[in-house]
C-alpha cells in the first residue's frame, strides 16, 4: 500500500488498516468484512460506517468497471485511518488517470423520462463526506475522503 | 438480496425487497425485479423497508424499471425506506423521479389515482 496518508495527514492516527483487493466485483464481500471489522474494533457509529460503506460501494465498482483498458489482473489499495475526530478512507488504483471530483454530476433532471439510471456516485461521495481530494501519483489514482465522527 | 411479490386489492403489485442493494445485491434481484416491474403497465408498490443499504447500482435497477414502467403508462412508488436509505435517495435526486411514501395509504392512493387516469 502506498504510504500516502502518512505523507499528507498531520492528524495523529489512532489506527490504520489496509486491504488490497483485485479488480473483481466479488471482492466487495471482502471489503464489507474488512469495514465491519474496523468498525467493530474502533467502535465506529453506524452512521460513520454507512457513509464509509457508501463511498466504497460508489468508488470501487466504477474503478473495476471503467479504469482498466486491459483484461489483466490489477490491485486496488484501500486504507482506513481512525483519528480522534474523523475517519479517513483512501482508495488507490493503477487504472486510467481519472479525477472523479472534477466530474460534474448530472442531477438537475427531475423527470423520470429524461433521467439517466446512472451517474450519481460522485455526487453521493461528495455529499456523504466532509473532505475529498484526488491526486495522480506514481501511476496511481489516489482518492482520499474524510468522514467526521460527530 | 431477497425479492418477493404479491398482488394486492385493485391490482396493485407489491414487490418487497430486503437486504443490501449494493453491486452484488442488485445483481441478485435485477432480472426478477425487471421482469416483475418493467414488462407491462402496472401499479407497483416497491416495499424497501427491508433494504438496509442502497448504492448507485441499486438505484440504477429502480430507475431503469420505473422508466420502462412509466413509458407503458404504469407507476412505481417506493415505500418506507430506512433513514439512511432515504437520505441516499434524497441526495441522489431519486425522490424527484420516483415518489417515496412512508405512509401506506398515501402510497396506495397515489397508485390508484394513476390507475384512474
Amino acid at each position: 500500500m502506498p504510504e500516502l496518508i502518512a505523507q499528507t495527514n498531520s492528524e495523529s492516527a489512532l489506527a490504520v488498516s489496509s486491504l488490497t483487493i483485485s479488480n473483481h466485483f466479488q471482492e466487495m464481500v471482502q471489503v464489507a468484512n474488512w469495514l465491519t471489522e474496523f468498525g467493530t474494533t474502533y467502535q465506529l457509529s453506524n452512521q460513520v460506517l454507512f457513509k464509509l460503506d457508501l463511498v466504497l460501494n460508489e468508488a470501487l465498482p466504477n474503478i473495476i468497471s471503467y479504469a482498466y483498458l486491459d483484461d489483466n489482473p490489477h490491485q486496488i489499495y484501500l486504507q482506513l485511518q481512525n483519528t480522534e475526530n474523523k475517519v479517513w478512507l483512501e482508495i488507490a488504483d493503477d487504472g486510467l488517470a481519472f479525477d472523479p471530483l472534477q466530474k460534474i454530476p448530472n442531477t438537475m433532471i427531475t423527470t423520470l423520462e429524461d433521467a439517466s439510471p446512472t451517474g450519481r456516485g460522485i455526487l453521493l461521495i461528495k455529499s456523504f463526506t466532509a473532505e475529498q481530494n484526488y491526486q495522480y501519483l506514481n501511476g496511481l489514482n489516489i482518492l482520499r475522503v474524510s468522514i467526521p465522527k460527530a | 438480496m431477497e425479492i418477493n411479490s404479491e398482488t394486492l386489492e385493485n391490482g396493485v403489485l407489491r414487490v418487497s425487497l430486503s437486504g443490501r442493494m449494493d453491486v452484488l445485491g442488485a445483481q441478485d434481484i435485477d432480472i426478477k425485479f425487471t421482469a416483475l416491474t418493467a414488462t407491462k403497465k402496472a401499479s407497483i408498490l416497491v416495499d424497501i423497508s427491508g433494504v438496509s443499504f442502497l448504492a448507485s447500482l441499486g438505484m440504477r435497477t429502480l430507475i431503469s424499471s420505473a422508466k420502462a414502467l412509466s413509458n407503458r403508462g404504469g407507476l412505481m412508488v417506493l415505500y418506507k425506506p430506512q433513514p439512511n436509505v432515504a437520505e441516499v435517495l434524497e441526495t441522489a435526486g431519486v425522490t424527484s423521479l420516483i415518489p417515496v411514501y412512508d405512509d401506506y395509504e398515501n402510497a396506495i392512493n397515489a397508485l390508484h389515482l394513476n390507475q384512474d387516469n
